[in-house]
């Protein structure tokens, strides 16, 4: 499918600078997107009814240039953008009632993963360890039971959330805070391409060449939390952007789950405040799933959840010392060293048979962590 | 001997070596005056006003007559004040105003010596290399300033006459007053005398640290540590010479003539029983580390020749600065050429290099969060280049738990202990390697590592299963051969056995946690 005309019309009138709430004037006032660009470059009709600032004015101006505009035209075909806006009945029936709807959004990949219970998922980029792989296992167990994950593609938590959806195979959805055709981030590239090759989506309200500016992120945010049925928040310091992403979610009177964390560590702050304030306290994505009231009408819930793994047999004596011991949680070397009384060499060569069979797992900071079996 | 011209020996420098220099002094009637020829730079040129006056202050006479002093063989550069003491007695013989006691053969006697306007002597640098020089002339008889005495008094079978002053060295030559020859020194006295520097003992938890370090000094591995600030890097760092095997005399001498030409020797001291200790900061220029200067001088790594380099911060250091390790990591020698000079220097050390894992120095810690993006920590890892990594067997981290956490901390072992067993590890290589060129098991091939590293098929098996497992690359591959070769020599194998090799592994753990794509 080539963009049409139509639809580079449109992408022209997302890059001025326009408000939401601009838009849908104008486009209550003219639904036709070509009138629209001849009224702007003779500054009358719909243009001059609503009141616009003359900065945006002179940018939609020289934005309908024709070469700016066969620009437009050519990113969209290169990367496969198009054009949903609030008018069609394929905009997003979730967005439809906020009242800062995007009015129109770009979007890359298939509009149909909307369809089905959805739940967003946010955290922090810098998240701990043990954040992520919840994440992961959470988001995938969600999947699994069909239930679609929206993020953002950030580094951290995004990213955990998409390859956990994308693990459990129910479509994923991306939002992002910049023109679709960016490579931003960059380190997702590759998690971004297998989201649209899975049959996922990516969906923007910034036209094509916008770069991936700090504001945008925030009020992206509220196009997150409005895909989803609800909001679970894994890893959140207190002053953040998955805060600003729980505020649109309670703005839209979404249910908000909150993950708890490591009550000591500054970057699950937001999340023990969020509990205090009354968000819903969850562990399991069955715990989210029963509240929503999913249980009965989705696909089978993963029955693989492992339990506890056998002891294996095959372990000497000093490997299960060393199991026993991490089975207390996370322990650096020195730790290890003094609670079991190996020398430094032994501890060494212990740890090594034990990564090499794949039941432990170094961390940076020379820590060392026993691997839960749902991390497979 | 032709009247009005004397001859008197010296010696000039070009890198560490020294060549013989010929002091000629021709004495004629015309109008008085100095010249000195023969591509003098302008600190020996200097010298005519310096002689003038310490010969004035020593109670002779400067003769009212034309000199010329040619400094032969003429084509090489000469450079550095040494030249003052020779060209002062040259001036004195060839006028007559020198009457060297009967017996005396003054053209056997080697001089060296910088003087002062009231005819002090003054050290100089580069001593060590003139004297042994002058040894494998078959010169037996020195004169130097005094200060320069400690330094090249280990040298066997040489007369060495430590002077004050000019008029010491006359009133010897003259027979008036002998100076008392240096008192030979015998090296293993001399390393009785080793200052203990840092300890082990003074180093708390860091089992694994400690574990690491041994095992570099046990097998003259170079080591890469990454952790948080202050979390004892430089420290363990510090001990390493401690722990190394002591400088062998042949050792001893090359290092020392390195330091004594760079001028960093302190006045009056002797050789160097310590292995050397380098630190340069981060801002270092590829000059400074490699050498360079017009004169071509000594770098950082040549400074550290037999001792321990150690680069704190190491990806703050200029690309193009760890970038010129390469050659002398893999050579053990550089050539630094300029355009006035050529030199190579002896630059065989062990590199231990320290670094933050991120640039706030807090990703993965327990302590702090860290504030860093994964770009930005991506860019500040990349900083250090594949192929010096490559050059770096051992690389650790430090553990990031401070002692003060953990409530038993058993006492640590001392230096000395560990040195011990390093003594012994580095015995069984000795022994190996005799009749090849390899001197440790770091210096080890991909080549030799087949013959002198026998495994079992169990063994092997482990090797593999932990390169695939563990996501190492094919290049931490013979990197663990190398280091399990040093860990099996530790405890006295023959073979390299399993535990040697899943030791091993753990010295790769940046590989696995930091440089995995």
């Amino acid at each position: 499918m080539i963009c049409n005309d139509e639809e580079v019309l449109w992408a022209w009138l997302a890059s001025g600078g326009l408000t939401p709430l601009e838009i849908r004037s104008l486009m209550a006032m003219d639904p036709d997107p070509a009138h629209l660009i001849t009224d702007c470059q003779q500054d009358r009709g719909a243009f001059m009814e609503v009141p616009l600032s003359s900065r945006i004015r002179e940018t939609l101006k020289r934005n309908a240039a024709p070469r700016k505009m066969a620009d437009t035209a050519m990113l969209m075909a290169q990367h496969g953008i198009h054009i949903v806006t609030i008018m069609d009945e394929k905009y997003p029936e979730r967005l439809r009632p906020l009242p800062d709807a995007p009015a129109i959004l770009f979007i890359q990949g298939n509009m149909d993963s909307l369809a089905g219970p959805t739940a967003a998922m946010v955290g922090s980029r810098n998240a701990s360890y043990a954040g992520l792989t919840a994440t992961r296992r959470i988001s995938e167990t969600l999947s699994r039971a069909g239930i679609r994950i929206i993020s953002g593609l950030a580094y951290g938590i995004d990213a955990a959330a998409h390859e956990g959806c994308l693990k459990g195979e129910s479509p994923t959805i991306s939002v992002l805070g910049c023109g679709l055709d960016q490579d931003y981030p960059a380190e997702n590239a590759g998690l971004r391409k297998r989201i649209l090759d899975s049959g996922g989506l990516i969906i923007s309200e910034y036209a094509p060449g916008e770069k991936p500016l700090g504001w945008h992120f925030p009020f992206r945010n509220r196009i997150i939390s409005g895909l989803g049925d609800c909001l679970i928040v894994m890893e959140a310091r207190t002053r953040s952007g998955s805060m600003t992403t729980v505020q649109h979610a309670l703005n839209q009177g979404k249910d908000v789950f909150v993950y708890p964390g490591d009550p000591t560590s500054p970057r699950s702050e937001g999340n023990h405040q969020l509990i205090r304030e009354g968000a819903i306290y969850f562990t399991t994505a069955e715990d989210v799933m029963e509240d929503m009231q999913w249980l009965d009408k989705t696909r089978n819930v993963g029955q693989n959840i492992p339990g506890n793994q056998e002891e294996d047999p095959s372990l000497s004596q000093g490997e299960k010392q060393l199991m026993d011991q991490l089975n207390r949680g996370e322990q650096s070397f020195d730790q290890l060293c003094i609670a079991l009384g190996f020398s430094a060499a032994q501890l060494n060569a212990t740890l090594s048979m034990l990564q090499i069979r794949g039941l432990v797992q170094a961390l940076p900071g020379k820590i060392y962590q026993k691997i839960s079996p749902a991390d497979f | 001997m032709i009247e009005n011209m004397a001859a008197i020996r010296t010696f000039g420098l070009s890198g560490v070596a020294g060549f013989p220099v010929q002091v000629e002094v021709f004495s004629t009637g015309g109008l008085p005056g100095l010249e000195v020829i023969g591509l003098p730079d302008a600190s020996v040129r200097e010298s005519r006003e310096r002689v003038n006056a310490a010969i004035l202050n020593s109670g002779r006479k400067m003769p009212p007559r034309r000199m010329t002093i040619n400094l032969a063989p003429a084509d090489t550069r000469k450079e550095g004040p040494s030249f003052d003491l020779p060209i002062a007695i040259g001036i004195l013989a060839a006028n007559g105003e020198l009457l060297p006691r009967t017996g005396l053969n003054i053209d056997r006697i080697v001089f060296f010596g910088e003087l002062g306007l009231d005819g002090r002597l003054q050290p100089v640098n580069g001593a060590l290399s003139i004297v042994i020089s002058a040894s494998e002339q078959g010169l037996t008889e020195v004169i130097l300033p005094a200060d320069n005495a400690r330094e090249v008094s280990c040298i066997q079978g040489m007369k060495i006459y430590p002077a004050r002053s000019l008029t010491e060295v006359i009133d010897h030559l003259e027979g008036k007053a002998m100076i008392s020859p240096q008192e030979q020194q015998d090296y293993a006295d001399l390393q009785l005398q080793t200052p203990v520097l840092m300890d082990l003992s003074q180093v708390r938890g860091q089992q694994g640290a400690r574990r690491a370090l041994e095992v570099a000094a046990a097998g003259g591995h170079n080591m890469l540590m990454i952790g948080a600030p202050g979390s004892g890097k430089t420290m363990m760092a510090r001990c390493l010479p401690g722990i190394l095997p002591p400088l062998s005399f042949a050792e001893s001498l090359e290092t020392t003539r390195i330091h004594s030409i760079a001028g960093q020797l302190a006045p009056g001291s002797g050789l160097m029983i310590q292995r050397p200790f380098r630190a340069p900061h981060h801002s270092a220029s590829v000059a400074s580390l490699i050498g360079g200067g017009t004169n071509a001088r000594p770098g950082e790594v040549s400074l550290a020749h037999n001792g321990v380099l150690f680069l704190d911060e190491l990806p703050e250091f200029s690309r193009s600065a760890l970038e010129s390790l390469r050659q002398p990591l893999e050579d053990g020698v550089v050539t630094v050429s300029r355009i006035r000079n050529q030199a190579r220097y002896q630059s065989s050390f062990m590199l231990i290099a320290g670094m933050n894992p991120c640039p706030c120095g807090y990703f993965g810690s327990r302590q702090r969060d860290c504030r860093c993006s994964p770009t930005e920590i991506r860019r500040y890892l990349d900083q250090v280049s594949g192929p010096l990594l490559d050059r770096i067997d051992l690389q650790i981290e430090v553990d990031s738990v401070p002692v003060t956490e953990i409530s038993e901390a058993p006492a640590a072992e001392s230096s000395a202990s560990v040195a011990k067993r390093v003594r012994a590890a580095r015995k069984i290589q000795q022994e190996r390697y005799r009749g090849t060129s390899i001197h440790c098991n770091a210096r080890l091939d991909n080549a030799s590592i087949d013959e002198f590293c026998p495994m079992s098929t169990e063994t092997k098996a482990i090797l593999h299963m932990a390169v695939d497992k563990m996501h190492l690359s094919m290049r931490a591959y013979h990197r663990i051969i190398k280091v399990a070769r040093t860990i099996a020599d530790m405890s006295g194998n023959r073979n390299i056995g399993p535990a040697d090799i899943a030791e091993a592994v753990q010295y790769r753990e940046l590989d696995q946690k930091y440089w995995r794509k």
